[in-house]
């Protein structure tokens, strides 16, 4: 970064900087060095002795074109609000559907579905406890679940992510579900949320599902089918939040993300696919802590190094290619179960932090989060505080509103900076991949993690209510969301039914494809799981009969 | 209870899987009732085989232990696994991690896995596994598999103590290998190629078979085996060369090992 | 350090059972104990009572930490009845992770020593896994002293 002669651009700008300098240290007493979650220290003022904007073109340049600092689009929110796509993931289907009409009736502009733990686990709803269902996802095993899940939504007109990996049962059953409704494939739009495999391996989610090896090669199938059969959906989502949620530094989260893309893109290539096309469709998805700017800075710097990457590493200069889009979510990390309506401050802060810093897509946590998934009341609150920031604070009127603060362009430089020294290690060790089999950069985040918990403890990073302002009172607890058994025992007899009725021999025709794809080298798998769906094949069969060819998930947990 | 050494012992050599479980723990803590109880124990010589498994962290031995494992209960066999791991030197804690790789066999009757600590002791082992052995092998089970971390020339105690000394690795160690040629290496019967799904597969696997044909006469039997512990490819394999390895020690009809 | 210096390191199952995946948490408390001269068997997530009870006795645990989000406290009670007929009473379970507060008295009840949400500290955590290993030993004979 060079710097301006300041002293002839702006006289006596240097002696007034050594005055102030003088007065804060005299004034000051104590004071103790400041870092941020990343490790960056954090000065008391910034100036244009940091900073000065003369390399406005090449570090920040404008909106829609490289290196996109201000933003991936000229327009950003000002010409297309962010998605404001709630999380949702409850009880039955029929509990799915209600909730999603009422939170689009609310200000909702776009879906996202999470299934419950069993499917993230690979099992139907017949195989676990039925206390165990539906209390953080909804129950999704068939298509006519899905069917159910998105009764009366326009599936053509709504971006849809789904928050399921390898091997992507829930969007087959969302394509199986399309052709019902006579809706071409080419109009489905959204993306395979969380299809990153390896940040799951890290944060622990799926790998009950499918080996590593095996959810590498669904993954590059299931990126060719939607290339061919379905260019509005993006499959690849690469997933930081899953490592900031473990426990990464937002710098190492970043980092992490942007090695994982790497990693994809290059298995793409390897395989023969076009970089330009696949990197179309790459998106991201965040955590956004409450550390305010380190995360609009992380976004930003996030933004400049990928479209760096692209156009360096894969020799791509098509804009479209570069563009880092990305989902947010505000993070549950920093909610407390203590006190939480003070959850409702912490949110909006994080989902301002998201808008500043550029994202496509938001989540806002209820402020329950901490106890339960949301019930509807905290639910409608977090998506009216999206509507307040909206309408209310006019947040979408200004593109990158931030940009020229001496503090934030200095701490997006600085951000980068640490994201590139991250990146080598897991450069040397041979790409994420191999990163994460060896356990590095679980490692690294176990590490982080403690650190940040010992801060905590100790006090010397504040949560109110937790470990500072503590209440002597009892909370009153909101109670915890809980699906209704009548309707669990009804949708896992429903589903019994449905096993017994489907056409078995069809559906067994559909699985032993499903087997013979995944033994074979160079067939869709993919393809072959959307038949089954189809066939009526139901999730856990899928997964089962995958891991049967493929290699069970077992967890790449590093102690 | 515990002054019934007995009791524990007639429990213990009936298969109860509590009594052995709660013997090692008496032999591991030294406690004072384990004399008398390993005094009781019959005197007669070790007939359960003993495989040891080691190699450096990272070349996926629990995952091939895991897959070995089914591989002998897919033949019927039971095995029990004592999986050691390193004690922190300052807390004297450790995390026992190896069950991580190993769940799958967590409710299979014919599997028995015991997660111990070195507690300080070097080597790889634990001070106490030679009790532990002679109390598994009293329990009954079909086979003893040993593991240990072993990435230098100190991790060699498998040696005394295995019948079967299966040493790990993974393409592209090169310069490892050839650091390690004077110590665990040369302990081997088997060198395992595990990750032989990676392109310097068999460049390593090459350069295993030469450094064993500059081994003693007596030394070259060793096999070097492929494998991809994840996908269980190659497991048949090993499983095979372990067998043969054992035959050719008449373990049946001979006696221990380690005298 | 050898094993024959005063007490051994207690011997404590780190586990969650249920379908929740996330150890963040547990994978601290696993740190902690062993920073706390602790033998800590750690598991992955997903495991079933069948599981924690033969690992409960293969490994002779003494004290079995259970990490819980979403409703998966729901099925320790049936865990603690489980142990107890396989003669596994005197092991202490503790619960640590999101319990609401209604439930607190039937995991209570049924035999859970201890539920720590957010907000426990390292030290308590170690006090009472520390206690428990203690009086699991003193249960079976197994402390130092007896004979």
């Amino acid at each position: 970064m060079s710097r301006d002669p300041l002293q002839l651009v702006l006289p006596g700008f240097e002696q007034e900087l050594a005055d102030w300098r003088g007065r804060y240290q005299a004034q000051i007493g104590e004071d103790p060095v400041v870092r941020n979650r990343s490790g960056i220290e954090i000065r008391p003022l910034y100036t244009p002795d940091d900073w000065t904007g003369n390399r406005y073109l090449e570090d920040l340049g404008f909106p829609g074109k490289p290196p996109f600092t201000r933003g991936v689009y000229p327009t950003m929110h000002r010409g297309r609000r962010w998605s404001q796509r709630q999380l949702i993931g409850l009880g039955t289907p029929e509990d799915y559907n209600a909730r999603v009409k009422c939170l689009l009736d609310s200000g909702g502009s776009a879906i996202s579905l999470i299934p419950c733990n069993s499917v993230f686990r690979g099992v139907d709803c017949d195989e676990v406890s039925s206390s165990l269902l539906g209390t953080c996802g909804t129950v999704v095993n068939t298509v006519s679940h899905m069917d159910a899940c998105l009764d009366g939504v326009a599936i053509a007109e709504i971006s849809t992510a789904l928050n399921d990996p390898s091997p992507f049962t829930l969007f087959a059953f969302l394509l199986g579900i399309a052709k019902q409704r006579d809706i071409p494939w080419t109009r489905i739009a959204g993306t395979s949320n969380q299809s990153d495999y390896i940040s799951h391996f890290v944060a622990n989610h799926m790998f009950y599902r499918l080996s590593l090896p095996g959810s590498r090669r669904v993954l590059l199938d299931h990126i060719e089918f939607c290339q061919q059969q379905v260019p509005s959906w993006n499959a690849v989502s690469v997933v930081g939040q899953h490592m900031q949620q473990a426990g990464a530094t937002p710098a190492q989260a970043m980092a992490f993300a942007i090695c994982t893309a790497i990693q994809y893109a290059d298995d793409c290539i390897a395989r023969g696919m076009d970089a330009e096309t696949v990197l179309r469709r790459f998106t991201f998805f965040f955590d956004i802590s409450i550390s305010f700017f380190e995360e609009v800075a992380k976004f930003r710097a996030g933004r400049r190094l990928w479209a760096r990457i692209v156009r360096d590493r894969f020799g791509v200069n098509d804009p479209r290619a570069m563009r880092f889009r990305f989902h947010a979510q505000t993070s549950g990390v920093d909610l407390t179960r203590q006190q939480p309506a003070n959850n409702i401050a912490r949110i909006t802060l994080q989902a301002l932090a998201g808008i500043f810093g550029g994202l496509q897509s938001m989540h806002t946590d209820g402020y329950d989060e901490a106890i339960s998934c949301p019930t509807i009341e905290s639910a409608k609150i977090a998506m009216a505080t999206q509507n307040i920031l909206r309408d209310e604070a006019h947040l979408c009127d200004v593109i990158d509103p931030l940009g020229g603060s001496y503090y934030l362009e200095t701490l997006t430089d600085q951000i980068e900076a640490e994201i590139e020294d991250l990146i080598k290690p897991i450069d040397a060790a041979g790409g994420m991949y191999n990163a994460v089999e060896s356990g590095l950069v679980q490692g690294i985040i176990g590490q982080s993690a403690l650190a940040f918990q010992e801060r905590i403890e100790s006090g010397r990073q504040k949560v109110v209510g937790v470990n500072c302002y503590k209440d002597d009172l009892e909370d009153v607890e909101p109670s915890p969301y809980r699906p209704d058994p009548i309707a669990m025992e009804r949708l896992v007899a429903d589903f019994l039914r449905h096993k017994e009725q489907r056409s078995k021999r069809g559906t067994r025709v559909t699985l032993d494809e499903l087997a013979r794809a995944a033994s074979s080298k160079s067939e869709n798998i993919f393809a072959a799981v959307v038949e089954s769906a189809a066939a009526g094949a139901t999730h856990g069969e899928i997964v089962a009969c995958l891991r049967a060819e493929l290699g069970f998930g077992d967890p790449l947990i590093v102690p | 209870m515990l002054s019934n050494t007995a009791a524990l012992l007639n429990r213990l050599l009936d298969g109860d899987t509590a009594a052995l479980a709660r013997a090692i723990t008496l032999v591991d803590n030294d406690h004072p009732g384990s004399a008398a109880l390993l005094a009781a124990m019959p005197d007669k010589s070790r007939t359960t085989p003993v495989i040891g498994f080691t190699g450096a962290p990272g070349v996926g031995k629990s995952t091939l232990i895991n897959a070995y494992v089914f591989s002998c209960r897919k033949r019927k066999r039971s095995v029990a696994v004592v999986s050691v791991d390193p004690s922190s030197p300052i807390s004297g804690g450790a995390i026992l991690g190896d069950r991580l790789r190993m769940s799958k066999h967590a409710c299979d009757d014919g599997v028995y896995i015991r997660s111990l600590a070195a507690r300080g002791h070097l080597g790889g082992l634990c001070l106490s596994i030679e009790h532990v052995i002679r109390i598994i092998d009293a329990a009954g089970w079909d086979l003893i598999v040993l593991e240990t971390v072993g990435s230098g020339q100190s991790e060699v105690e498998v040696a005394s103590f295995a019948d079967v000394k299966v040493v790990i690795n993974t393409p592209g160690m090169g310069d490892a290998i050839q650091a390690m040629k004077a110590g665990i290496l040369e302990i081997a019967d088997i060198l395992v190629v595990n990750k032989a799904d990676l392109p310097q597969a068999g460049q390593t696997t090459q350069e295993l078979r030469a450094m064993l044909r500059l081994r003693a006469e007596s030394a070259s039997k060793a096999e070097v085996i492929e494998t991809v512990a994840t996908t269980h490819a190659g497991i048949d394999e090993l499983a095979a060369a372990i067998d043969r390895c054992c035959d050719r020690r008449e373990l049946a009809a001979t006696g221990p090992r380690s005298q | 350090m050898s094993a024959s210096v005063a007490a051994p390191p207690a011997r404590v199952l780190v586990t969650k059972i249920g379908l929740d995946g996330h150890d963040r948490g547990s994978r601290i408390v696993a740190s902690y104990l062993r920073d706390a001269g602790m033998e800590v068997i750690y598991t992955p997530p997903w495991q079933s009572i069948d599981s924690v009870v033969n690992m409960a006795v293969q490994e002779d645990i003494e004290v079995i930490g259970l990490s819980s989000l979403a409703t998966d406290h729901l099925v320790v009670p049936e865990l603690m009845q489980r142990l107890r007929s396989a003669g596994l009473g005197e092991i202490g379970v503790i619960v640590g992770g999101i319990v609401p507060d209604s439930e607190h008295p039937m995991l209570l009840e049924a035999g859970v020593s201890n539920i720590f949400g957010p907000g426990a500290t390292r030290e308590e955590i170690i006090a009472c896994v520390a206690d428990l290993a203690a009086n699991t030993r003193s249960v079976r004979g197994t402390d130092q002293e007896s004979d």
